[in-house]
This record gives C-alpha cells, sequence and structure tokens, in this order.
C-alpha cells in the first residue's frame, strides 16, 4: 500500500471509504460460486482445435527437426569427404602398363618404317 | 516458495495438462481480484461480468504459454485487465452514444440514497478513464504502481502521475462534501 493514499491519519480517507463501498465486489458466496459455474461452463465449450494439439506437438517436433537436419548434415558431410579421398586416390594411384608403352606408340605402317631407319643410321 | 503458493502452483501445471478441476481451481482461487481489475477498467457490474469470463477463457486457452515460475495471478490480472480494455473499445466502437450515457451515469444506482455516495458518482465523472481505473486499482484494491503500469500498459510513473490527478479532482470537487462529514 502507498502512503500516498488518502488518509486522515490511520484512518481511510471518507472518498476511498465511498469508492471502496462503490466498486465493492458481490458479497455473497452464492454468486461466486454461480459465476464459477458460468466460466467453467464456457471452458468446457472451448474446442481447442487441432491447431492447439499441434502446438503441443510444437517442441518435439521442432526438435525432431533440427537433429534429422543435423544427421543429414553429417552425412552429407561424410559423403563428401569420401568422394573427395576417391578423387585423390585417383590421381595419386599409378597408371596401368608400361610407361613407353604410353609414351611411345608404335609405329607400324612403311612410313614409320622410313622414320625408324633414318634415326637408326645416322 | 512460500507453502501457500505451492498448491496454486501444482493448479497451475495440472491445468496445463488439461485438467478442467485444477483450471476451476484455479478460478476460485482468483475470481474475487480478477472482478476487482475488470470492475475498476469498466463502467458497470455486469461489463465486469463479462470481462472476467471472457478473461478466463483467454488465460485458458493461453495457459501452455504460461510459464509456471512466474507468478499466476500476476499474469490472469494482466489479461483480465486486457479483456476489460478490450470490452470498453468495444462498446465505444459499437455504440457511442451508449457509451456517453454509461460514462456521465457509470454507477447508476436509483436506491442510493447517500450523499457522498452520489457527489462521487458525479465527481467520478469527470475523470478520465484511465485515472479512474488507476484510483480504484490503487487505492482501493492495493495494487502498486508498477502492477498498475504492468495492467494498463502504461509507465509506473504515468500510473503514479494519473494516481495523483485524480485524487486532486476528487479532493477538489468533494471538498464540501468532505468538510460535513
Amino acid at each position: 500500500m502507498s502512503d500516498l493514499r488518502l488518509v486522515h491519519g490511520h484512518e481511510e480517507d471518507e472518498v476511498t471509504r465511498g469508492l471502496r463501498g462503490m466498486y465493492a465486489a458481490p458479497s455473497s458466496a452464492a454468486y461466486w460460486s454461480e459465476l464459477e459455474s458460468r466460466i467453467m461452463h464456457r471452458i468446457s465449450g472451448v474446442e481447442l482445435g487441432w491447431w492447439t494439439e499441434l502446438d503441443h506437438w510444437t517442441r518435439p517436433a521442432l526438435l525432431a527437426a533440427a537433429a534429422l537436419l543435423l544427421a543429414c548434415s553429417a552425412a552429407l558431410f561424410r559423403a563428401h569427404e569420401a568422394e573427395q579421398t576417391t578423387a585423390y586416390e585417383a590421381l595419386l594411384a599409378p597408371v596401368p602398363g608400361p610407361a613407353e608403352a604410353v609414351a611411345r606408340p608404335m609405329l607400324q605402317d612403311s612410313r614409320d618404317g622410313t622414320v625408324r631407319y633414318v634415326l637408326s643410321h645416322d | 516458495m512460500a507453502d501457500t503458493e505451492r498448491p496454486e502452483r501444482v493448479h497451475v501445471l495440472a491445468a496445463q495438462r488439461g485438467d478442467q478441476d485444477a483450471f476451476a481451481a484455479l478460478v476460485r482461487l482468483h475470481q474475487r481480484r480478477a472482478y476487482a481489475v475488470a470492475r475498476a477498467i469498466v463502467s458497470t457490474h455486469e461489463d465486469a461480468e463479462d470481462a472476467v469470463q471472457e478473461g478466463f477463457l483467454h488465460a485458458y486457452r493461453a495457459l501452455d504459454r504460461f510459464l509456471p515460475d512466474q507468478p499466476f495471478g500476476a499474469w490472469l490480472y494482466r489479461i483480465m485487465a486486457n479483456s476489460a480494455l478490450d470490452l470498453v473499445r468495444r462498446r465505444k466502437v459499437r455504440d457511442a452514444d451508449e457509451l456517453t450515457e454509461s460514462v456521465a451515469m457509470p454507477f447508476r444506482d436509483p436506491g442510493e440514497a447517500d450523499e457522498l455516495r452520489s457527489r462521487l458518482n458525479e465527481a467520478i465523472t469527470h475523470l478520465t478513464e484511465r485515472q479512474r481505473s488507476v484510483i480504484v486499482l490503487h487505492d482501493v484494491e492495493g495494487f502498486t504502481h508498477g502492477e498498475i503500469g504492468g495492467m494498463l500498459g502504461i509507465p509506473e510513473g504515468t500510473a503514479r502521475s494519473d494516481l495523483h490527478h485524480a485524487r486532486t479532482t476528487l479532493r477538489g470537487l468533494l471538498k464540501d462534501v468532505r468538510s460535513d462529514l
């Protein structure tokens, strides 16, 4: 309570007393019992609806979605990493067959024979 | 947490799980104070009743958003005040003429002969709606300036200033009546 209240000494100001009388809540217990019944009657008729039910599932659904997202991200990251490793390994792996065969193709026709002769005789 | 608060918390948690009996217990605990809050804002007893019912309905629907660690009463009374303010706004929009009548005679009581009361009825019409709400919530119901500010959506300083102006106005208008008493 504030000390600014309209008081004369220890007694309430007449204005405050008048206001209190005017704004007094009903005192009858039956009145409050009836009001409670009316309120609860309206409450019992409230159809909370599917969106309210959905609302109850919002938090678990968000958590599940977050977990799923994390799992997907981890899986994607791992797949990408494995792909990169395979690519590097493919680059570094030795080429099958002798190196000369790859570097020097076989000279087969007659012109190739001429070239071979010139090259072998200075 | 105080022992007296425990049952309320238990009721709140149960009501949040959909237990209507628990919500009924909360209604029983708070309906008088809820009525007082609404009555300070609206003009008639009937409107206060309507606002209380609407307020509890809103509270029931919003119950899953209430954090049980907060004081339930403060949360509920804010909803009640909003419900009462909504009702006042709806009345204004719906029937301006009716509102003028109700503002001029907010507390019609044909059988009332008491002079102070009738003078008070008349004097209150010189206050703004908000000043009236503030003085009733503070001087009659004992809410603090901060609580009133929270309920009415105004700064604490504004509630304090409204209270001061309301008292000054009433004192000025009822000076002669008070000196006769």
